[in-house]
């Protein structure tokens, strides 16, 4: 065992979480009101930063095109047609912390 | 953060701490979706994150929802549908191991109930690529885990997260125009249970009347999660 961090075994002696893993945390989920085609909304989660520990996901209804920027406090979720869109759309999103 | 608990792992990024829920299988055996069954799937909650791979471990197989029509459809895979602890499980109050309460009581990690996790091997970001008339995207935007000529030896422990998949066709109202659109994974089995996974983008139209259509750009930008089942 290294000298820091945690290792956590189940029932079988196995390992399941090493001092080296990564894991995902919940932040928050919910979902956005209808966006027209090339608009956005921005929806704010506190703390949440443009690096590679903030990850969010959306879904892609039929005929939209979602596009995700994260900003300092918030993330624009746009419905471009550039990516595809030809309706409003609604979308689910998730946010995860890693 | 000015009390509670912080574990960091090697590179350090927090692993476990009182101010974010971590996740939880809902089974530790994966269930089984059919081809073409609705989305989502039983036992799927707001929030949750589902995570698939094919249902058949050999050969080069596709991984995504489909959105032809309708509601999206999951292909035939097994899946793992992982749940915020917080809100989910119940408060332990016996037994053994460690429990992680936030600072409205709820727990937010705990060991007791873990005989399988899933660790992120690979997080990021891939954007849509383009593809002009009669091209169905020959050069697809696509990333390669591990890389595109390596591979990882134990692929069917690997799943990928599913619920922003997307494949779909579509026609203008006139049907001259043809949108084909794909965000999926693919895994590509090499040599027994080892291979590769690739991540494609791409957005094509394809014009159906010989004038050579219009032309677009597809610049979505999504973010894909490839997660590996311990032990």
């Amino acid at each position: 065992m290294t000298d820091f961090g945690l290792q956590l075994f189940n029932s079988a002696g196995q390992l399941i979480l090493d001092t080296s893993s990564r894991v995902a945390r919940f932040v928050a989920s919910g979902t956005t009101g209808s966006i027209p085609v090339d608009s956005y909304v921005d929806i704010y989660i506190t703390g949440i930063q443009n690096n590679d520990s903030w990850n969010v996901v959306i879904d892609v209804p039929l005929g939209s095109g979602g596009s995700v920027t994260v900003y300092s406090g918030y993330f624009r979720l746009s419905n471009l047609a550039s990516a595809g869109a030809t309706q409003a759309a609604t979308f689910n999103y998730w946010v995860v912390r890693s | 953060m000015t009390y509670g608990l912080s574990i960091v792992n090697s590179d350090s990024r927090v692993q476990i701490d009182s101010s974010y829920s971590n996740m939880y299988l809902y089974s530790y055996t994966p269930a089984y979706a059919a081809s073409n069954s609705n989305y989502p799937p039983p036992n799927f909650s707001s929030g949750d994150l589902l995570m698939a791979r094919p249902y058949v471990s050999s050969g080069t197989r596709s991984v995504n929802l489909s959105r032809v029509s309708g509601s999206p459809k999951m292909p035939e895979c097994y899946y793992h549908t992982m749940k915020r602890v917080a809100g989910n499980l119940t408060n332990p109050n016996s037994g053994m191991g460690l429990a992680v309460y936030n600072s409205a009581g709820q727990v937010q990690f705990y060991s007791g109930s873990n005989n399988k996790m899933l660790e992120i091997a690979s997080i990021g970001t891939i954007s849509g690529n383009f593809s002009g008339p009669y091209t169905k995207a020959a050069l697809p935007n696509t990333v390669y885990y591990p890389s595109s000529t390596g591979t990882i030896s134990n692929l069917s422990k690997y799943y990928c997260l599913i619920q922003n998949t997307d494949y779909n066709i579509s026609f203008s109202p006139d049907g001259l125009l043809r949108y084909d659109g794909l965000l999926g994974y693919e895994y590509e089995w090499v040599s027994g249970d080892s291979g590769r996974i690739k991540i494609y983008s791409y957005f094509a139209i394809l014009a159906g009347d010989g004038s050579g259509g219009d032309y677009y750009t597809a610049g979505s930008n999504a973010y894909y999660i490839i997660m590996r089942e311990t032990p």
